[in-house]
């Protein structure tokens, strides 16, 4: 993991090895319970896994800021006070925080041109599951980025939230441009379209909250998307505590 | 007849594309979509049998889908030896001796770049019996319009993945019934809900492929 820093931002460049690929893991992610999938996706996942590092090049980053002030549910940044209308389910959440890091994470588009020939060529299976790689992989990143974020504030004494993103719990998508506008141009590769679609499409962005009351919740009890794999992840911890 | 009909549906819902394939394991060494079509034209039956096996295979799989039995690899697998077979009837098609029931004109809309979900309706769409008109991604107005000019009596199918990006289908629906109030709207995607699509005027909405299947069939029929 390579790292550069100022005081306020802190950017990494990740290889697709030092993330933790898990074929079951993702086996579930694709909707099936244990034991209940077909040998062969394992057989092409790995294989998909063991291909794939050349193609993502994979890049990271928060801005950690200290200046915030909230009007009602809108969370107030920086020197010019921008305001994001976060919405109600992530200002009760990120209320008392002392400071924030805005993030956004890519793998690049090597995954996504890969899928897309596989396509071409008529092996959507293949296609399907590196796509479904890629996405997974950029989650991934993200923690990582998220884990070593929250090592530095434990050092401190501090804990961090969730990482909430525009367009989940009630955070319009369109905020995403006032998210970019508060990290440097081009950050990590990323650019906005005017539908505030990121690309690569294989990105993801969000805020964590840093303080002593911070802590970290299930987001799909905020999600009204009954049907979702990941809410069958979230129903199935729910079963194991 | 109808056992071939059988036949070929089981390796169409199975995903058995041809002998060598190695899935389903249990299938191993039998012969598969591909081969059963081929035999069946030398055998003289009539091609649209083979329409029917796949057609056949393909609701199986996909109501397995839609009930949570399946999931989308297995899907793409039975849309792979769906493909393998209905490549034999690629000259009955052009010659118009066997005909689908329709043709389904579908986009991702202007904005937006993601086409999983997308390809994955195609597909199913396909495999119900109809032809597919994949414009791709970022599909502006002028583009659904181009394709129903060149398709009579198409249907149209928009998908999305952002809710920044779905509400573009409106201007889009707003326009195509503008010029074709005939032509029939479904829009799909993770965002979109029933509501929404009432909202902005389509004419059918489906969580999932075999419920815009469903839809096509019903309007066709
Ligand atoms: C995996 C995933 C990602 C991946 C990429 C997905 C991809 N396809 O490339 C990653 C991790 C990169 C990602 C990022 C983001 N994501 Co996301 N993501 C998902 C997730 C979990 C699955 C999407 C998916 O690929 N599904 C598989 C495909 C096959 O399903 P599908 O596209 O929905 O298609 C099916 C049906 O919808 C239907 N269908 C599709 N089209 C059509 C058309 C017709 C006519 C019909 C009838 C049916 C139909 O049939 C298909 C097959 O069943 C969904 C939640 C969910 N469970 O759906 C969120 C979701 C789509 N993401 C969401 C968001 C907000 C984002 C981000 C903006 C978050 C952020 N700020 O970082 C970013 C945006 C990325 C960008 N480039 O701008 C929201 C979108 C809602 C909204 N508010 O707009 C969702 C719904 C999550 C949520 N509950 O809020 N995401």
């Amino acid at each position: 993991m390579i790292r550069s820093t100022t005081a306020e931002i802190a950017e990494f460049s990740l290889s697709f090895d030092e993330i933790e690929h898990d074929p079951a893991g993702l086996i579930a992610l694709l909707g099936y319970r244990d034991g209940e999938a077909p040998e062969l996706l394992r057989t092409v996942l790995e294989e998909i896994i063991s291909d794939a590092g050349d193609r993502c090049h994979i890049r990271g980053g928060y801005r950690h800021i200290s200046e915030i002030e909230w009007r009602e549910t809108d969370l107030c940044l920086g020197r010019d006070k921008m305001a994001l209308a976060t919405g109600k389910i992530i200002a009760d959440e990120l209320q008392r925080a002392e400071s924030v890091a805005l993030f956004a994470c890519t793998i690049g588009t090597g995954l996504e041109t890969w899928s897309k020939r596989l396509m071409n060529d008529g092996d959507f299976f293949a296609g399907y599951l590196v796509d479904a790689v890629a996405s997974l992989t950029v989650e991934s990143a993200m923690q990582k980025i998220q884990d070593y974020l929250e090592r530095e504030q434990q050092d401190k004494g501090l804990r961090i939230s969730n990482c909430y993103s525009p367009g989940n719990c009630g955070w319009p998508v369109t905020e995403q441009h006032k998210l970019f506008s508060l990290l440097p141009d081009n950050f990590c590769g990323i650019t906005l379209t005017d539908s505030s679609l990121m690309l690569p499409i294989k990105s993801v962005s969000g805020i964590i909250g840093i303080g002593p009351a911070m802590r970290k919740v299930n987001t799909c009890q905020f999600c009204d998307m009954k049907r979702c794999v990941y809410r069958r992840r979230f129903e199935k911890s729910k079963q194991e505590i | 007849m109808s056992d071939f009909v059988e036949q070929l549906a089981l390796c169409v819902e199975r995903g058995k594309v041809n002998k060598e394939s190695l899935y389903p394991p249990d299938l191993k060494g039998q012969d598969g979509a591909d081969e059963l079509a081929k035999q069946a034209l030398e055998r003289g039956l009539q091609p649209d049998t083979i329409l029917k096996g796949c057609i056949l295979g393909m609701d199986r799989i996909g109501s397995k889908f839609s009930q949570n039995k399946a999931f989308v690899p297995e899907l793409l697998m039975a849309a792979k030896a769906m493909t393998a077979a209905m490549d034999h009837l690629k000259p009955f098609f052009q010659s118009g001796e066997v005909k689908r029931k329709g043709t389904l004109i579908i986009g991702t809309i202007a904005g937006d770049l993601h086409d999983i979900g997308k390809n994955l309706v195609a597909m199913v769409v396909e495999g119900g019996g109809f032809e597919v008109v994949d414009l791709g991604t970022d599909v502006s107005t002028e583009k659904f319009l181009a394709a129903i000019e060149a398709h009579p009596g198409s249907i149209v199918g928009m998908s999305a993945l952002l809710t920044t990006t779905m509400v573009n289908m409106e201007s889009a629906i707003r326009a195509i019934k503008e010029k074709y109030p005939d032509t029939m709207v479904l829009v799909g995607g993770a965002p979109v809900t029933q509501q929404f699509a009432d909202r902005i005027g389509a004419d059918g909405y489906s969580p999932d492929p075999q419920g815009a299947v469903a839809i096509l069939n019903k309007k066709v029929a």
